[in-house]
């Protein structure tokens, strides 16, 4: 966000509201201090507030009172946090922040860090809202020259980091020269080089990548080769020393450092605020590089497991009813329609010949929302479809199609979450992107009492509403949508990451027993204190293909698959993935694919007992099993009888 | 010579360094020895590009020169989008002297490079550009990079 976060303290007592407004003033922020909520609504009739913070007990009214007064008098929307320190038993707290839609409670006494640090959580938070960013607005283009890809990358400066796809993807396309420069708000910096429109190098601040790891991961030695070449004294590169000693070709060295920088892109692609610049120089192409045809599979991996999918679903809700169109130049034989994101979902191409929208295809049965998105976005990124700018229906029929899709994604949510789904916590903007997801329903049906006329009159007035922050925004909090946030300020990340390590101890164990059930479970609580923990989707897909009947479901196999896809590259080279995805072709029946990863499994990990236990079950079911009487069928016994036996 | 060349004029406690060529990964600031300055001006003229391993070696080098008053004279495009983007990249006490701003000529595709200094044609948070830039064929040119974010320094 850029400019200083505006806040009004609303306190009457004066020791802590002229402090907070000092405190907060000095780190940038335009803070105003009044004491009496008399005065904070004469303020609000005048300017713009990006947060209240507001004491509960206050002069005429209290703190909930001034806030569902302020939404009625406010010129924008704004954010309330509660502050109190008579009011603090549990109860209570919760009920106020159901109430107010409180972003959270500060209980008195409280430090200027904790405020702080909230207000920065919540901007980076709204940074994270992709909706109308202009970058986009160029998947509603049929055609993009060069020249405005180019000054689009010009124009950029901030991004967020699953913005990064795009940005690789247009310099990719303009067969751009030069250096990508990343600045993260730490201070940190990565690079890109680019050359002729290949990436020609990579440089992160965490280099870690485990080429000996990689390459038995991908076939290319044994461990004990691994073992030979760390034993070469020379201090040469592992690499070269595998190739001198005859272990290793060197076209695979160029292959796994190809797979070293797409390692190193996906870290690129987070959900950091960064800024960017392109500076265009001279540079020489170096190989190993990746091309353009390499970059199609890179995106795709990227967009599968980097790119979460509610972050795509705030992107593209104005756009559920827009048709999608295939470029004319894309033939069925595209090596996109071959990438697993696509593949997953059956008939696909054939859907999109046929014209339809991205509401209409959400709808097909058996298609997963996560899979539809990620797909979409993928073709996107490539420019090998375009969405049409205006929502196109057929008939009412289509429409309704559309709506309910729409219904789908703001179902069940509070005003908060509707809120930056749309992207609108604040004023200016916040227009736009109402009126361009209203304009995405269509039509106002002819009969307002149809199905579809009740769904349009609902959905119409939820997002005009919450645009106003007027009549409807309260009649959501009233309850016209299920469903609370209730954001209390956040457990110390380290601690949070320290206890779900330790759920996820317990979900090996869990699973190491077969208790998939309790594995689920403690899975779940890990991932409660830190969402994107490493390795997530590994113990996900290895609980679902734990808890498959003997025979396997296509749905559930389909759902395992797309678990795997979401993996980044950079949580695969140990050995879990191997072994999960070795349970997963059990699951499919390929023994002898399994087998091959149960050996990778064993050549990382030695001491991965599970890996070792699958790996004999299949050797031993592989094994020609000798006959006896008990496991002859009939046929074979009595011809037994009969037959001379055979001498020895 | 190399991708990359300086050299260093002493004259008493004042130094001037002047960098040409590509800032990357292979660049050993170390070499360049400014023990005891008191003035420190570096000439990036001959700067052609500078990578994100670039930034970060001359990042640590430069907060070595805590104490010495450093002036950056001759700034190309790509230094002054690094002096934008990173905290540091200039010290806190340093002071940029003069710097290029992209011009061309959108008929005739003339690209040209202006030098701005300080005192004639910006200072602390003000820029006044030339009144008229010309191209060789006497054709009226135009500023060819974003002023909000090129001149951002100036506004810090």
């Amino acid at each position: 966000m850029s400019g200083a976060i505006r806040i009004l303290i609303v306190d009457d007592d004066s020791s802590l509201g002229e402090a907070l407004k000092e405190g907060l003033s000095r780190q940038g922020h335009e803070a105003v201090w009044v004491t009496k909520p008399e005065e904070a609504l004469d303020l609000f009739h005048k300017q713009k507030f990006d947060f209240l913070l507001v004491d509960c007990l206050l002069p005429q009214m209290t703190g909930l009172e001034l806030i569902e007064k302020a939404h009625g008098h406010s010129k924008s929307q704004f954010r309330p946090i509660l502050m109190s320190g008579i009011y603090t038993d549990k109860v209570f707290v919760q009920e106020a922040i159901q109430k107010s839609q409180a972003i959270a409670f500060l209980k008195k006494p409280f430090d200027l860090a904790d405020v702080s640090n909230l207000l920065k959580r919540e901007v980076v938070q709204k940074a994270d809202s992709p909706v109308h960013k202009h970058i986009y607005q160029i998947f509603s283009k049929e055609k993009v020259s060069v020249r405005e890809k180019k000054a689009l990358i010009d124009s950029l400066e901030d991004v967020s980091g699953y913005d990064l796809p795009l940005i690789y993807s247009l310099l990719c396309e303009t067969k751009s020269t030069g250096y990508l420069n990343i600045y993260y708000p730490d201070g940190g910096i990565s690079g890109v080089t680019f050359c002729s429109g290949s990436i020609c190098s990579v440089d992160i601040e965490d280099k870690t990548t485990s080429i000996g790891h990689m390459l038995i991961q991908s076939g290319y030695i044994t461990d004990e080769d691994l073992q030979t070449g760390l034993n070469d004294k020379s201090k040469k590169r592992l690499g070269v020393r595998l190739v001198q000693g005859n272990l290793l070709s060197p076209h695979a060295v160029d292959l796994i450092m190809t797979e070293q920088m797409n390692v190193r892109l996906s870290r690129t692609i987070t959900s950091d605020r960064l800024r960017i610049n392109f500076a265009v120089t001279e540079n020489e192409l170096t190989e190993p590089s990746i091309d353009s045809n390499q970059l199609l599979r890179y995106l795709h991996d990227w967009v599968a497991s980097k790119i979460p999918v509610n972050w795509l679903k705030s992107l593209y809700l104005k756009w559920l009813g827009s048709k999608i169109i295939l470029n004319s130049s894309l033939r069925s034989d595209h090596p996109a329609f071959q990438m697993s994101l696509l593949h997953a979902l059956d008939g696909f191409e054939e859907r999109l010949r046929q014209g339809t929208s991205l509401g209409q295809i959400l709808s097909v049965p058996g298609y997963q929302e996560t899979a539809v998105f990620k797909g979409i976005h993928f073709l996107l990124l490539r420019g090998l479809i375009y969405l049409s700018s205006k929502t196109e229906f057929k008939d009412e029929a289509e429409q309704l199609i559309c709506l309910k899709a729409i219904k789908a994604q703001v179902n069940g949510k509070s005003r908060s979450d509707i809120l930056t789904l749309l992207g609108i916590w604040e004023g200016g903007d916040s227009q736009i992107n109402v009126q361009e997801t209203i304009a995405s329903l269509g039509p106002k049906p002819a009969g307002p009492q149809t199905e579809v006329g009740r769904l349009w009159t609902e959905l119409h007035g939820l997002f005009e509403g919450t645009g106003k922050s007027g009549e409807s925004a309260e009649g959501l909090q009233a309850g016209k949508l299920p469903g609370k946030r209730v954001s209390l300020p956040k457990v110390d990340p380290a601690e949070a990451l320290l206890k779900a390590n330790q759920y996820i101890e317990q979900v090996k164990k869990e699973l190491s027993f077969s208790q998939f059930d309790k594995a689920a479970a403690s899975l779940q609580m890990a991932l409660s204190l830190v969402p994107d923990l490493f390795q997530s989707h590994l113990y996900h897909a290895w609980i679902k293909l734990g808890s498959l009947g003997s025979k396997s479901e296509k749905f559930k196999i389909k759902e395992i698959e797309l678990d795997l896809m979401q993996v980044p590259p950079d949580e695969r080279y140990d050995a879990l993935y191997p072994f999960v995805l070795g349970l997963f072709l059990k699951a499919q029946g390929d023994h002898v694919g399994a087998r091959k990863s149960f050996q990778k499994a064993i050549a990382l990990d030695g001491s991965f007992l599970m890996a070792r236990r699958e790996l004999g079950t299949l050797e031993a079911a592989a094994k020609p099993q000798k006959q006896d009487i008990f496991t002859m069928d009939l046929k074979q016994v009595v011809s037994g009888f009969f037959n001379p036996k055979t001498k020895r | 010579m190399g991708k990359f060349d300086s050299m260093v004029d002493r004259k008493g406690t004042e130094i001037l360094v002047s960098l040409v060529g590509v800032i990357d990964e292979d660049v050993d600031f170390s070499q360049l020895n400014v023990a005891g300055a008191e003035k420190v001006s570096v000439d990036f003229s001959g700067v052609k590009s500078i990578n994100s391993c670039g930034i970060r070696e001359w990042m640590k080098w430069i907060a070595l020169l805590k104490t010495a008053e450093v002036t950056y004279v001759k700034c190309p495009k790509v230094i002054i989008d690094q002096i934008n983007m990173v905290d540091g990249f200039l010290p806190s006490n340093g002071k940029v002297e003069s710097f290029y701003v992209p011009y061309y000529n959108e008929t005739t595709g003339f690209e040209k490079n202006v030098l701005f200094r300080y005192g004639v044609d910006f200072k602390e948070k003000a820029v006044t550009p030339p009144a008229q830039v010309l191209d060789d064929q006497g054709q009226p040119m135009e500023m060819d990079v974003l002023e909000a974010k090129y001149f951002r320094f100036i506004n810090k």
